[in-house]
């Protein structure tokens, strides 16, 4: 459900058909890459099966993000062939500048003339899906290994990598995630998350797979918690799964004593830590509804979850992110690399069918991240290093203690400080610049930037240099002008320094 | 300075929006062009409360009282008296 607009499985299976057809016309071969560029509608849905109905692997580009850094993933995914929207059309001829290497445009929304392809890309447009007929496409089928979707996320040189992930990957989640939250026909489920963002797995593929309904929250609502909160009382959303951040917001600002929310049964979140005095209170607001906690970066989608108890009085200062899930074996290790024990703080492997088949052109990377034969592991699966610190609570719970390295989350989103430094860097007038992340009661973390200029500059400058090169979520939002950036003896940015000095001030 | 002015620079100087300031006047759409996004929105909420020394009820967050600059002065005001 998109707004005013419904379909049913039987219509969405049709219209996907459709579209796979039409892709296979645009000459898209088994294991292609076809990116999805338009905001998330049923169009994008339909996209999502389209392509995977044509044998190929969805890449998701966030319709926020500027295009120049769409166009570096276009090219890094090799994307001839765009799902794409009519509200993007003015974007297409930069993306194209930016060096996608894009062949043709598939725009399901919008009737020829109305929009122009760039010179020399193909376009089809609604009457060329139209023409085509609604059995399923002759595609080879698509086996579990083979990959569904590759998501990209903040990359620490600059550069975001993609994360390659199997239709077996989606699957074991998607089915434990349907057994273990008991979704069936009668469920609605909210689809908040943006396709670019792994929670959509759950909303889409959890609702196909019980074959219950998905209501896609219509973007403007985030902005608005009174209206957000009615919407999901009038839309009986019955499972909800999003970013802690947007059910803050919902909690201290959605009169959620009014609505109730009596249809939600489940809320789901994932992506960072949820301050617990803002859990407590949405569970006294809402004491029908079961809480659970999913963790797991991209690399692994939900590799381990909590389900929150009723705590009577004060609540624990944090929750845990609680023991893997099924078929998924989870390791606390030290830095020589073995098993560390129980108890002990360290970096938290994952291993299991949830686990991606690594990062996309990037052998190198993927080598040191997907251990084969770790420890003389027979089980088939690689083990993923995650770069979580972590350890084993007394009653066996995981407790996520923070990075080994520079990401860090903002409103869920994972960001990667030097990739935040590396497009300050480009600017002309900036010597040097350390980006660091000033906790948040909300937010999870807001970024500031000490920037070393060498012609005097503007916030307002930088800001602007920053969002035509990173998605919104990664401009920094305090800046401070600096004489030099304190660094260790080896050299690397003293960020605790930093971020010492960005608390006190 | 006006409320109208007042209300734009609170704007400029707080939100990470990457257009051009100079093309927002009291009638440019804040919500269609995301000049507002949700972290804008969390932090504005406080923001034109400290500004204008008034108190937002949660019922009044809503987008008719969002979506120009004059529609939030409007708002503002109606506040103030």
């Amino acid at each position: 459900m998109d707004g005013d607009r419904t379909a049913t499985y039987a219509e969405l299976d049709a219209a996907a058909n459709r579209l796979g057809r039409a892709l296979l016309d645009a000459g898209v071969e088994h294991g292609d890459r076809v990116g999805l560029y338009l905001d998330k509608s049923l169009e994008a849905v339909t996209g999502i099966y389209g392509i995977l109905k044509a044998g190929g692997t969805y890449v998701p580009l966030d319709p926020a993000a500027p295009s120049a850094r769409l166009g570096g993933i276009a090219r890094d995914a090799d994307l001839h062939c765009l799902v794409t929207g009519r509200e993007k059309a003015e974007e297409w001829p930069a993306l194209l500048e930016a060096g996608a290497p894009v062949e043709t445009l598939v725009v399901p929304n919008a009737h020829r003339p109305e929009v122009e392809a760039p010179g020399g890309v193909r376009l089809f447009a609604t009457e060329a899906l139209a023409e085509q007929a609604s059995n399923p496409p002759r595609a080879p089928r698509s086996s579990l290994s083979d990959l569904a979707y590759i998501l990209y996320t903040s990359g620490s040189t600059g550069v975001p990598k993609g994360v390659m992930l199997s239709h077996l990957n989606a699957m074991a989640f998607v089915d434990w995630a349907v057994d273990k939250f008991g979704v069936t026909e009668p469920d609605r489920l909210s689809s908040h998350a943006p396709l670019h963002f792994d929670l959509s797995v759950f909303d889409l593929f959890a609702a196909a797979a019980a074959g219950a309904a998905v209501v896609l929250v219509p973007q403007q609502l985030s902005l608005f918690p009174v209206e957000l909160s009615r919407w999901i009382s009038a839309s009986k959303i019955t499972v909800w799964y999003s970013v802690p951040s947007i059910l803050t917001f919902l909690v201290l600002h959605g009169k959620l004593h009014e609505t109730r929310l009596p249809r939600l049964r489940t809320i789901l979140f994932a992506g960072e830590v949820f301050p617990t005095k803002h859990l407590h209170r949405l569970m006294e607001l809402l004491p029908h509804v079961r809480f659970a906690n999913l963790f797991g970066p991209t690399e692994t989608n939900v590799c381990t979850w909590y389900e929150v108890p009723r705590w009577t009085g004060e609540p624990p200062a944090s929750i845990p992110i609680g023991k893997p899930i099924q078929g998924v074996d989870v390791f606390v290790v030290g830095e020589d690399g073995a098993p560390l024990a129980d108890g002990e703080t360290g970096e938290l492997y994952v291993r299991g069918p949830t686990v991606m088949q690594g990062y996309w052109g990037d052998e190198e990377r993927t080598k040191a991240t997907l251990l084969r034969d770790w420890q003389g592991d027979t089980s088939g699966y690689p083990v993923y290093r995650t770069g979580d610190l972590v350890h084993f609570d007394p009653s066996g719970d995981l407790i996520f203690l923070g990075r080994r390295d520079s990401q860090i989350k903002s409103r869920g989103y994972r960001i990667e400080l030097g990739d935040v430094e590396a497009a300050l860097n480009l600017h002309p007038s900036v010597v040097e610049c350390a980006v660091v992340a000033v906790p948040d009661d909300i937010v999870t973390n807001r970024l500031k930037a000490y920037v070393v200029a060498r012609a005097p500059l503007g916030e307002d400058e930088l800001t602007r240099f920053c969002t035509e090169r990173l998605p919104r979520y990664m401009a920094p939002e305090l800046y401070e002008f600096t004489q030099d950036i304190p660094r260790s003896s080896t050299g690397k940015i003293d960020r605790r320094a930093l971020s010492e000095a960005s608390r006190t001030s | 300075m006006s409320t109208e002015e007042r209300i734009k620079d609170l704007l400029a100087a707080n939100l990470q929006w990457g257009g051009s300031w100079a093309d927002v006047d009291e009638d440019y759409p804040l919500l269609e062009k995301h000049v507002v996004d949700s972290l804008g929105m969390i932090k504005l909420i406080s923001l034109v409360e400290e500004e204008f020394d008034i108190e937002i009820d949660d019922g009044d967050v809503v987008p008719r009282n969002f979506r120009t600059i004059r529609d939030l002065a409007v708002f503002v005001e109606s506040k103030r008296a």
